[in-house]
């Protein structure tokens, strides 16, 4: 590392026509000699839908994780890293006295303990623990939060029993009746991220549609002048950067390319690849780019939407999601069920282990994240509420001053509020809130160790 | 709030010093045989004291009484944990032990999450009820409701939900009792007297089950033959059968804690004392025996299960957690 007085503007960008790209935490962020410059924190919540088998889910005992349950088995390589939470419970997700809509309830409340109206038109949620955190830090960063998904968005009719799509379709809530819709579409998050060349003449517009050229070709000079000034830890790190970068675009065109050729007719964007996993993939190194960047610490991912019927042909199961999820005890339905889950798992493993592969600072992303992946449902045949499927992955600034010690399962008191959970985990991003949703206070072992 | 279907029976919450007082767990007997008959649902078990035998021991009553705890939010199908204070631990009571000592009485509070946090079980309990149609019984030392009274958000509920708090004075918690006759939002019957329950009747009216944990612990909390103090199952009564015409009520007022300890009606206000009513003695008496002594009745879920649910049975979950 270079030793100079002068350290780089963490809010350094790359310029070029139209196109503004941030940079990765860079150890000439940190100027020698002083204090060191602390990573920020980040919070995700991935969510998935009809609940988990929790039979492959829990595993025998608490403390200390052993070998990991068949669903959590791609978690393997980060054991170290996951922290199990039981017996979370969200009440507002029960019928309590609205009768059937676990669906739209139990994800509608999910980022917000509250207990949802039950109406197709007049939405009233609360607001989220995520878009608390954006309104407090949110100006901090380029944008206050991402909501990312990969399904259906739409925000009208009736998606269970009487609730609204937009309880099933939407995870973060600006406010009672604001819910902030997922991008769904590649493309789309990408050019929010790195800019859509709306400050291009029409002329470079022409040029850069006809040529697909990378938006990094738009900032090759700022690129060099930066590039001239690193060390080579730091040469290293911006050269990875932007090959994910590079990476991320050679998979839109392929993706592009691929739907204008195989399916033309698709009802779905222009850019979503066909193939659940690509998508998956495609979405996650973006939102990795903003986290890495510090485009923003606080995002929401919506893999599929709550009570969906989406089959999963990639893995050779031709039924939908929510029918097997009311799967009677048959045991034939209970492990399709038990397969989608492990192929959710999957996916996520894959996105943690490239947060676990950037450096930053003295540790990695990861260290310095705190990614909660779970449902709102547990059970999905019964409709349960209680011992909610909760994976908190990420140290929570472990590398800076103490952090989430990983490893472990924690089993709290029964009908612990998940409320509890992110009062907690707001703590930790800076942002202190007397009360959240139903919550009856903080919850232990995710405090600095 | 929508309303869906009819008005269920009254919720019934039930808070007392089990495992310590005899008459907490002949309260919660008579509470299970009204429940039986329809009267009333058992939608809340919470002990005051810090033991987990106490709170195994309320799971031996209610598995037994109910197949399970009982009772449900909504959700369909799912038992009730039952709540625990954790303050200063508490030994082991006779009775406790000689209950838990038999095999025949399974539980499963072994450690303390298989406990809830009392505070959040008792308002979660009343989130599922419709308005002023539940009912708080106590019956041992106020500590859950005191804490209850501090949780944020949670007097709203106790305003809109309860319609009454029957209460057994417990000085052992003189702190939480003031702050409860101070601070709960509704009415307040104060029971000091429920007359006797017949210890002759623990030889004769359960004897239909070999093992019985009421009779189990009646036998091992005092020297037989004796008859036990009955002030929790009055408050059952009176608390799911406020119209029975078995009791006397004094005119409303306020309450206090006089310097011995004792609940009194003091100024104005909306509370009440429950007096006995000589002439109800014997059916009193009786009608303590009968409900105490009900065998446990299936009960049907209210909510309509899934016809699907129960086409097979459920695939056998993993041994229980060993834990450390």
């Amino acid at each position: 590392m270079m030793i100079t007085r002068k350290a780089l503007n963490r809010r350094t960008f790359l310029r070029g026509a139209g196109t503004a790209v941030a940079l990765p935490f860079l150890d000439a962020m940190t100027p020698a000699l002083t204090a060191a410059t602390k990573a920020p924190v980040r919070m995700a919540f991935v969510y998935v839908p009809n609940g988990i088998d929790m039979r492959h889910w829990n595993p025998a005992n608490e403390g200390a994780l052993q070998e990991l349950p068949r669903i959590l088995k791609p978690m393997e390589p980060f054991k170290q890293d996951v922290t199990l939470l039981s017996n979370l419970t969200h009440n507002g997700g029960r019928a309590l006295l609205d009768g059937a809509g676990d669906h739209g309830r139990c994800c509608g409340g999910y980022l917000s303990g509250v207990q949802v109206r039950k109406t197709m038109v007049d939405i009233k949620a609360g607001i989220s623990c995520d878009q608390i955190v954006a309104n407090d830090i949110g100006r901090q960063t380029r944008f206050p939060s991402l909501e990312v998904g990969l399904e259906d968005a739409r925000q009208a009719g009736d998606c269970d029993s009487g609730y609204s799509c937009a309880y099933t379709n939407n995870l973060a809530w600006r406010g009672d009746a604001q819910p902030l819709p997922p991008v769904l579409d590649p493309r789309a998050l990408f050019e929010r991220l790195f800019g859509d060349g709306a400050n291009l003449s029409p002329e470079q517009k022409a040029l850069r549609s006809k040529q697909r050229r990378s938006i990094l070709d738009f900032v090759t000079g700022d690129t060099k002048a930066l590039q001239a000034n690193l060390g080579p830890t730091d040469k290293r790190k911006l050269d990875e950067y932007l090959s994910s970068i590079r990476d991320i675009e050679r998979q839109l065109l392929k993706a592009e390319k691929d739907n204008s050729q195989v399916n033309p007719g698709m009802d779905k964007p222009y850019g979503v690849p066909a193939d659940f996993a690509e998508h998956f993939k495609l979405m996650t190194d973006m939102m990795t780019v903003a986290f890495q960047a510090d485009l923003t610490r606080v995002m929401t991912f919506l893999v599929t939407r709550e009570g969906t019927s989406r089959a999963y042909r990639e893995i050779g199961i031709a039924d939908g999601h929510h029918p097997l999820t009311h799967h009677r005890n048959e045991p034939e339905m209970m492990e399709k069920v038990a397969q989608i889950n492990t192929y959710h798992v999957t996916q996520f493993a894959a996105w943690m282990e490239k947060m676990k592969s950037i450096r930053e600072g003295d540790g990695n992303l990861l260290d310095n994240s705190m990614i909660v992946y779970g449902a709102g449902l547990s059970d999905g045949n019964r409709h349960t509420h209680e011992d909610l499927p909760t994976m908190m992955v990420g140290g929570g600034g472990r590398s800076m001053n103490g952090g989430i010690k990983g490893g472990r399962r924690i089993v709290y008191r029964k009908e612990t509020p998940m409320s509890n959970l992110f009062l907690t985990m707001m703590d930790r991003m800076g942002t202190k809130v007397d009360h959240f949703g139903d919550a009856t206070g903080r919850i232990e072992g995710l405090d600095l160790l | 709030m929508q309303f869906i279907g009819s008005k269920p029976s009254v919720g019934v919450l039930y808070d007392g010093a089990l495992g310590y007082r005899i008459d907490a767990a002949l309260g919660l007997a008579v509470l299970y045989g009204l429940d039986a008959k329809n009267e009333c649902r058992v939608v809340s078990l919470s002990v005051p004291s810090n033991n987990l035998h106490a709170a195994g021991f309320t799971e031996v009553i209610g598995r037994f009484y109910a197949g399970a705890v009982n009772g449900s939010f909504g959700a369909i199908g799912r038992t009730l944990p039952v709540g625990m204070a954790t303050g200063k631990p508490v030994q082991d009571s006779p009775m406790l032990k000689a209950v838990l000592a038999n095999p025949a009485y399974a539980h499963g509070i072994n450690h303390l999450n298989d406990t809830a946090d009392p505070r959040a079980m008792l308002r979660n309990a009343l989130t599922a009820h419709h308005d002023q149609n539940a009912v708080v019984v106590l019956a041992g030392p106020a500590t859950n409701l005191a804490a209850l009274l501090d949780l944020p958000g949670a007097k709203p509920w106790v305003q809109d939900k309860v319609r009454l708090l029957a209460l057994v004075p417990d000085a052992s918690d003189l702190p939480a009792l003031r702050k409860v006759l101070a601070e709960w939002p509704s009415p307040i019957l104060v029971v000091p007297d429920g007359g006797v329950f017949p210890g002759a009747a623990i030889e004769k009216n359960f004897a239909w089950s070999q093992s019985h944990p009421i009779v189990d612990a009646y036998r091992a909390a005092g020297t037989m033959p004796y008859d036990a103090p009955a002030a929790p199952l009055a408050a059952v009564l009176a608390a799911v059968r406020p119209d029975s015409g078995l009791f006397k009520f004094s005119e409303p007022g306020g309450l206090a804690v006089s310097p011995q300890g004792a609940v009194i009606v003091s100024g104005p206000g909306k509370h009440r004392l429950l007096r006995l009513d000589p002439a109800q003695k014997e059916k009193l008496t009786a009608l303590y025996v009968e409900l105490a002594s009900m065998k446990p009745v299936p009960r049907v879920p209210r909510i309509r299960r899934p016809a699907a649910d129960a086409v097979k049975p459920p695939v056998p979950l993993p041994p229980p957690a060993s834990k450390p």
